[in-house]
């Protein structure tokens, strides 16, 4: 892949990054950050040449990244910050932001990674150095914490909204 | 049923992150791409992060020399220290430099001082008089002799068996504080003599024992049992304690 072929590649992906960026940390500056930081990363000498997926590897390293210039503490506080509050506790209403706030960092990275930047979990597993199973199982514990925090707000919202 | 839950949860998951982030607007790529370009040429090289490095480091060390000169500066407003620089004694002055009743200023140790201490030889039936002066203790104190020829001078005093002082009976206690004492002649040990308010207990002694030889020993008798204690290395338990010095009763010519 040579320079043009990889800045078409970055180009092609960055917008969803981008936006995926914002879903797990909450934060457009501190997301918008990250990509720039993850595409600094992106023209050191051999990198290119060890990526599968931009996408995948530009979510992770601007993760990493936001990580490192926020306190993990204050990354998890930040994330109330642009979020819309609607009435009504259901699927429909709610808006994304709102739904991952209730879930850990981690939670959120990896529901992110899988339902919005179509990884597999093997790819996940992959760019964030665990097992298939763990990822897996990490959002299979978002899924289930979505649920019971929704339900507990609305009895049978799932009748209703699904 | 679950499982048809979690997959229904799992697509409207999708599709609201789709719809949700999806709406969001981004800037053109060119603008991050600038944006990382001119990050990236601000980056600092090699010889920058050794800069960087140096500064910090300098920063360190500027720091530490504030923090000890300001300690410097600390120790001096508070003067020097009485250990590290005593007040030397005048070439002139006649104190003693140290003494127990000086140094000790909370609680000063009890003390017994019997005089005189010199030796001295009288004759057979003569008294001799000693002063016994007893500060920071109350209560009473124990009167005895022992043999001066087995006395060593050296704290230690020749033991009886178990823990006790041999005591001599060569001599008696004629008075105490001018009050003659001992219907029949005197006697050898006295018990539990008063501690007068100016701690000085003067008593006389003599002996019809010719070539009798001994010293007097006043002490703090504790516990109460009449005995000049001893530890195992022969030094009396029974503190504070004071012995006068040696009296001779040499036969009359």
């Amino acid at each position: 892949m040579d320079d043009q072929e990889w800045d078409e590649a970055l180009e092609a992906c960055y917008a969803r990054v981008l936006r995926a960026l914002i879903g797990a940390c909450g934060s457009r500056e501190r997301a918008e950050d990250g990509l720039q930081d993850a595409l600094v990363a992106a023209w050191k000498p051999g990198v290119r040449e060890q990526v599968q997926r931009p996408d995948a590897w530009l979510y992770r390293v601007a993760l990493r990244a936001i990580g490192r210039a926020r306190w993990r503490r204050r990354f998890e506080v930040k994330l109330t910050e642009d979020v819309r509050h609607e009435a009504e506790p259901s699927l429909d209403r709610v808006s994304a932001l709102e739904l991952l706030r209730k879930l850990t960092p981690r939670q959120r990275e990896f529901v992110v990674a899988r339902y919005f930047l179509d990884l597999s979990y093997r790819e996940i597993a992959e760019q964030w150095s665990v097992t298939v199973s763990s990822a897996t199982s990490t959002v299979a514990q978002a899924i289930a914490r979505l649920r019971r925090d929704l339900e507990k707000e609305h009895d049978g919202w799932i009748r209703k909204s699904v | 049923m679950d499982s048809e839950k979690r997959l229904a949860l799992e697509l409207a998951l999708e599709n609201r992150l789709r719809a949700d982030l999806d709406a969001l607007a981004v800037r053109p790529y060119l603008y991050y791409r600038e944006a990382a370009v001119r990050r990236f040429a601000t980056k600092p090289g090699a010889i920058g992060r050794i800069f960087s490095v140096a500064r910090v480091g300098a920063t360190i060390v500027i720091a530490a020399l504030f923090a000890l000169a300001a300690a410097v500066a600390l120790l001096n407003l508070r003067g020097p220290s009485p250990a590290a620089s005593p007040t030397p004694i005048p070439a002139s002055s006649t104190a003693p430099p140290t003494s127990p009743s000086l140094t000790a200023t909370s609680s000063p140790a009890p003390l017994i001082n019997v005089a005189p201490i010199d030796d001295a030889s009288v004759p057979v039936n003569a008294t001799r008089t000693y002063t016994a002066t007893i500060s920071n203790l109350s209560g009473c104190v124990d009167l005895a002799f022992v043999d001066a020829n087995t006395y060593p001078g050296d704290g230690t005093f020749r033991s009886a068996g178990n823990g006790i002082a041999e005591l001599s009976s060569d001599a008696a206690i004629r008075s105490i504080n001018g009050v003659r004492v001992g219907a029949t002649g005197g006697t050898g040990y006295f018990s539990c003599i008063p501690i007068p308010s100016d701690g000085k207990i003067t008593f006389t002694i003599d002996s019809g024992t010719a070539n009798a030889f001994v010293r007097p020993v006043v002490f703090y008798d504790e516990p109460d049992n009449n005995r000049f204690d001893l530890d195992a290395n022969d030094r009396p338990t029974d503190k504070p304690f004071g012995v006068g010095g040696a009296t001779r009763f040499v036969p009359r010519t």
